[in-house]
């Protein structure tokens, strides 16, 4: 077979931004109890983060993780994840169905990000909640002293601000299984306060709202063109997911995945420029692709066998979702990160989902060796 | 994601990729060959990063780089196994690895390479 491939130096599309080769950490399975933080590990740090995983994250010189969820943050109180660790409470995740500590909480990962060089991009819950969560956060987070949530922040031990610029509002709403799923309209029009109070608060922040789970959603692509008319105006990006299978082991049609991505990818620019026209608009709003990946050695048996089951222990951390890739999946990968590349012009965060143990770049043993999947 | 995030800083290109297709049953007019391309101009260097789909064939790619004035080839690394299945695992956790390559030739200024099936390849170029 021969090819030719033809490049210009002047012909660029656009300057890359850096985090669109970010990734993902949820409080599901090990990825972070096993996974970035096991405090009795023999290679376990001060904080209790095992020294060896975030060597392998800082040799891909990741910019940028997304935190703490997916569809845990959907039931989840972030102030549960903050102050003294014995006064933390151990709660139910309705999303995983495992019961979580919080051990691992908010001011541990900002730690831990300044540890590892990674921009946090935080995401906060409009399934069960709204401005009010919203807003707080926002102030324990990123106001320097002088207030009760500031105050408390320092009283927690954290006197400079964490200064998180990047906040997802929500997460997969179009989705039925989402606790908290809501229609584009009550969506949208949620989204739209939440993120003009958070504006009030820092205009500079850049706040990401979510678009469809997958262009198979019933409500794709309305659902797009339904939540950025109620709020381009107060947002900067519109997340997309995606994840791939291969189940019928179809090497032709899998690595043709691209294509079908780059259509969906050029819909919702098309959706973001209708609706910036609409608006009479110079704002450009951009695509957060913030979580996609190949999702399926272990997607459909743990599914039946766990989720769908009404399981009555709420394990902490179980073993979930831990895929190990072939080159199938790599070269999957490899077509997906050259149309980040090829469409660097509007997508310009993405989140590989996820970094540890869970659908992983990177895999660990408890009290053992961490090693990089081959994606 | 080890090659992109390492060597895909900077502006990304257009590239012009003629080369067979084919049809699948989610998508038609398939490049068999996959490819992005990053310059950085700071460190006057552009990298490559192609995939052949093709479960069968080698690919021979000639690349056009009309005005690139490329000094040398700084590094070529390639992804890909005989066995379509194999993962990395707790007992075998090196059984996909990048590898050095010699693939990617650099003769009389004219770039070419000959890719395996089922690869992903970079190449990364110094400029003059």
């Amino acid at each position: 077979m021969k090819a030719n491939i033809t490049a210009v130096k002047d012909f660029t599309i656009s300057t890359i931004d850096k985090r669109i080769y970010g990734s993902f950490l949820e409080h599901l399975g090990r990825a972070i109890y096993e996974g970035i933080y096991e405090p009795d590990h023999p290679e376990a740090d001060e904080n209790g983060f095992r020294k060896d995983v975030m060597k392998l994250i800082t040799d891909l010189n990741m910019p940028t993780v997304r935190y703490p969820g997916g569809n845990y943050i959907s039931s989840f109180n972030w102030e549960d994840s903050i102050g003294p660790i014995e006064e933390r409470p151990t709660r139910l995740d309705l999303a995983w169905k495992t019961r979580e500590t919080n051990e691992f909480g908010l001011n541990e990962f900002i730690t831990w990000c300044r540890k590892t060089n990674i921009e946090p991009m935080y995401a906060i819950n409009l399934g069960t909640r709204g401005i009010d969560a919203a807003r707080n956060i926002l102030e324990y987070c990123n106001h320097p002293s002088g207030s009760y949530w500031s105050d408390l922040r320092i009283k927690h031990g954290y006197k400079e601000p964490h200064d998180i610029k990047m906040w997802c509002l929500g997460n997969e709403m179009d989705g039925e299984w989402q606790v908290g799923h809501k229609t584009a309209t009550e969506y949208g029009r949620l989204v739209h306060e939440v993120a003009k109070s958070m504006r009030k608060f820092d205009s500079s922040l850049e706040l990401i709202i979510a678009g469809s789970s997958n262009e198979a959603m019933p409500t794709y692509p309305d659902w797009e063109r339904e939540i950025l008319e109620h709020s381009y105006d107060s947002i900067d990006y519109i997340a997309l997911h995606k994840y791939w299978t291969n189940y019928e082991k179809n090497t032709n049609s899998y690595l043709s995945s691209s294509v079908p991505l780059q259509e969906y990818i050029s819909t919702v620019e098309g959706t973001i420029n209708y609706v910036k026209a609409k608006k009479r608009s110079k704002k450009q709003i951009n695509i957060s692709f913030d979580e996609w990946n190949p999702w399926y050695h272990t997607r459909e048996m743990q599914t039946q066998n766990y989720l769908d089951k009404n399981l009555s222990d709420w394990p902490k951390a179980p073993p979930l979702y831990e895929d190990m890739y072939n080159i199938l999946d790599t070269l999957l990968v490899g077509t997906v990160l050259n149309t980040f590349i090829n469409n660097s012009h509007i997508v310009k965060i993405g989140c590989m989902a996820q970094l540890v143990n869970v659908i992983p770049a990177i895999s660990t043993v408890k009290q053992g060796i961490s090693w990089p999947q081959s994606i | 994601m080890y090659f992109a995030s390492l060597y895909g800083r900077g502006d990304s290109l257009q590239l012009k990729v003629d080369c067979p297709k084919y049809s699948s049953e989610i998508a038609d007019d398939i490049k068999y060959i996959d490819a992005s391309a990053v310059l950085n101009k700071e460190k006057n260097e552009v990298s490559f990063f192609i995939v052949n789909r093709s479960e069968n064939d080698n690919c021979n790619i000639d690349f056009d780089l009309k005005d690139f004035n490329v000094d040398s080839i700084i590094d070529q690394q390639i992804i890909n196994n005989e066995d379509m299945y194999v993962a990395n695992t707790k007992d075998n956790p090196n059984a996909i690895k990048p590898k050095k390559t010699s693939i990617v030739k650099l003769i009389d200024n004219q770039l070419s390479t000959d890719i395996p099936k089922l690869s992903y390849l970079v190449i990364r170029l110094k400029l003059n």
